[in-house]
């Protein structure tokens, strides 16, 4: 008897909101996170738009100096091990429990996994081999390893919450947290877990975002309402975000005994690479093409099934033609024509955790009816034609949903999620 | 100016900065140390870094006063690596260098007291 997974829990912490109603309601009125910033205090950048993550004051080194809603109660010996991301990380997962009905101790039974998805801290890596640096190697921090580099966030939530299951991290860049989900359900699939926590994080600070743009990748519109503009002829780049959310996945017999709440079913995934450049997605979206075949034949479905996509669509010139190029010869040619959105275009890109934020909108969606719109789309890019491409949020509830991510290094997945 | 984005001091936090979270009458003993020396005011301010690093569990069960025989490990709940994360702060606010070795040889609150005074005084002379 094949083995489903059902998604019973999601948290939040986004610049389009912190909590599951503030977040549908910013998807279904089209309410965009952004804010004109300015970075390292110089007004010449060129880049002045960012997801900022409200009610957190975290881009700062000193966990001390970190403020964040009461309403998290989070012991000191958790704080001192996490980054910033790790701190938004721990605050959606405490919202992802409350969510699926489940206490903190229930997670530390064996049956219970942890897939993390992040870049690491570049901030505190800044900081803390700064120090290492300037002292010529005599002074560093003895939490430095663990909440700076790739990992920190399954290091220290795999601690604070005792899980003893499955745990590890997943690095693919923006395709991270797609990963993250489709290896969690496999070992949910497999037996192998009753249950899994996937979560993915990111900061939004000067370190983590700025990089991006010496490869040309950021926007430098310095309007928040048309900066994130998937699919638009105007498109210039991605706006850089943060935050983290977190999603329990859990195998859809066991959810039922325990009367969990049921978002939808995650059904199927798919992985391919492009197999051609390190950062550049293949200009006819090979892989992501790919990635999508083998979801649905994960599925045993057809393109004419999926009633809505959420795209990876970051509004970059070369990424959005190459995944309407996936999307053409998929659906298109067959003859179906689903709606696509990219929710981006409220969100900004937080790159790690982007795959499972879009999953966990997906899964909303399903289970509150209603398709997330094109935000600030006005002059669809021509290659687009034949898409389907709503501006407005739609008062529907699409049944099967397929949710895309691309990452650095041609890496693409393609998630597939049902109404139970 | 956004500061969500902005990124923080990057220069090595004033001892004061290490103590602020904890309660006022600690930072007056430590600005009490700074102004005289007086060891017993440092031996105060140990004690409390000590208690900062007493995990929430352990907490409850933790005496309002140490005794110098109370082991780190044993009875505190400290682990190693907050072993080392207290040490770093004590090193930070006391402006002293404590090498591994020295630390592997502190097993109990009498042990760190000790070693703390003899530190203050090997670096005021």
């Amino acid at each position: 008897m094949p083995r489903t997974a059902v998604i019973t829990g999601l948290g939040f912490i986004t610049c389009i909101g912190n909590d599951h109603a503030t977040v549908r309601r910013s998807l279904r009125e089209g309410r965009h996170g952004f804010e004109r910033v300015e970075f390292l205090g110089n007004p010449e950048l060129a880049v002045k738009v960012a997801g900022t993550i409200k009610e957190f004051t975290a881009a700062t080194p000193h966990w001390r100096d970190w403020r964040y809603p009461a309403r998290y109660e989070i012991p000191r010996e958790a704080l001192r091990g996490l980054s910033p991301h790790g701190l938004f990380a721990l605050c959606a997962i405490e919202q992802a429990l409350a969510d699926a009905a489940l206490n903190a101790p229930e997670i530390s039974d064996g049956q219970t996994g942890l897939y993390c998805a992040s870049a690491g801290s570049t901030l505190l890596a800044h900081y803390h081999l700064n120090r290492l640096l300037e002292s010529r190697g005599e002074r560093c921090h003895p939490l430095s390893v663990v909440s700076s580099i790739a990992g920190t966030l399954n290091f220290n939530l795999a601690a604070h919450y005792g899980i003893r299951g499955a745990v590890g991290g997943f690095v693919a860049a923006c395709a991270s947290s797609s990963h993250a989900l489709g290896c969690a359900l496999d070992d949910i699939r497999l037996r192998r877990q009753q249950r899994m926590i996937v979560v993915g994080a990111e900061e939004a600070t000067a370190e983590s975002i700025l990089p991006f743009g010496a490869m040309g990748a950021l926007s430098i519109n310095s309007d928040p309402a048309t900066a994130s503009r998937p699919f638009d002829a105007e498109r210039d780049g991605f706006v850089g975000s943060g935050g983290a959310v977190a999603l329990i996945l859990e195998e859809a017999d066991f959810a039922r005994s325990r009367g969990a709440p049921v978002y939808a079913e995650l059904a199927g995934w798919g992985q391919a690479a492009d197999g051609y450049s390190i950062a550049i997605s293949h200009p006819e979206g090979r892989g992501l093409a790919d990635a999508i075949q083998r979801a649905l034949a994960d599925t045993g479905l057809a393109p004419g099934d999926i009633a809505y996509i959420n795209a990876h669509a970051t509004s970059t010139q070369a990424g959005d033609r190459s995944e309407v190029m996936a999307l053409q010869k998929i659906f298109t040619a067959a003859g179906a024509h689903p709606r696509i959105s990219g929710t981006k275009g409220l969100t900004g890109h937080p790159l790690s955790m982007s795959g499972v934020m879009e999953a966990a909108f997906c899964a909303m969606a399903i289970r509150d009816g209603f398709i997330p719109g094109n935000a600030h789309l006005c002059n669809p890019d021509p290659v687009c034609a034949g898409l389907d491409l709503p501006r407005a949020t739609i008062d529907e509830r699409p049944r099967t949903v397929l949710s895309t991510s691309s990452g650095f290094g041609g890496s693409n997945v393609a998630l597939v999620l049902k109404q139970a | 100016m956004e500061p969500k984005t902005q990124t923080g001091n990057f220069a090595a936090p004033a001892p004061e900065e290490l103590l602020k979270h904890l309660p006022a009458k600690i930072r007056e003993r430590f600005a009490h140390f700074l102004a005289t020396g007086d060891p017993a005011a440092a031996d105060a301010v140990v004690l409390a870094i000590v208690r900062d690093h007493v995990p929430a569990r352990k907490q409850g069960s933790t005496p309002p006063l140490f005794i110098d025989s109370m082991s780190l490990m044993g009875d505190l709940g400290i682990d190693s690596v907050s072993i080392a994360d207290a040490v770093f702060t004590l090193e930070e606010v006391f402006n002293v260098s404590i090498s591994t070795k020295e630390i592997m040889r502190l097993s109990t609150i009498g042990d760190l007291r000790a070693f703390i005074r003899r530190k203050l005084s090997e670096s005021r002379n």
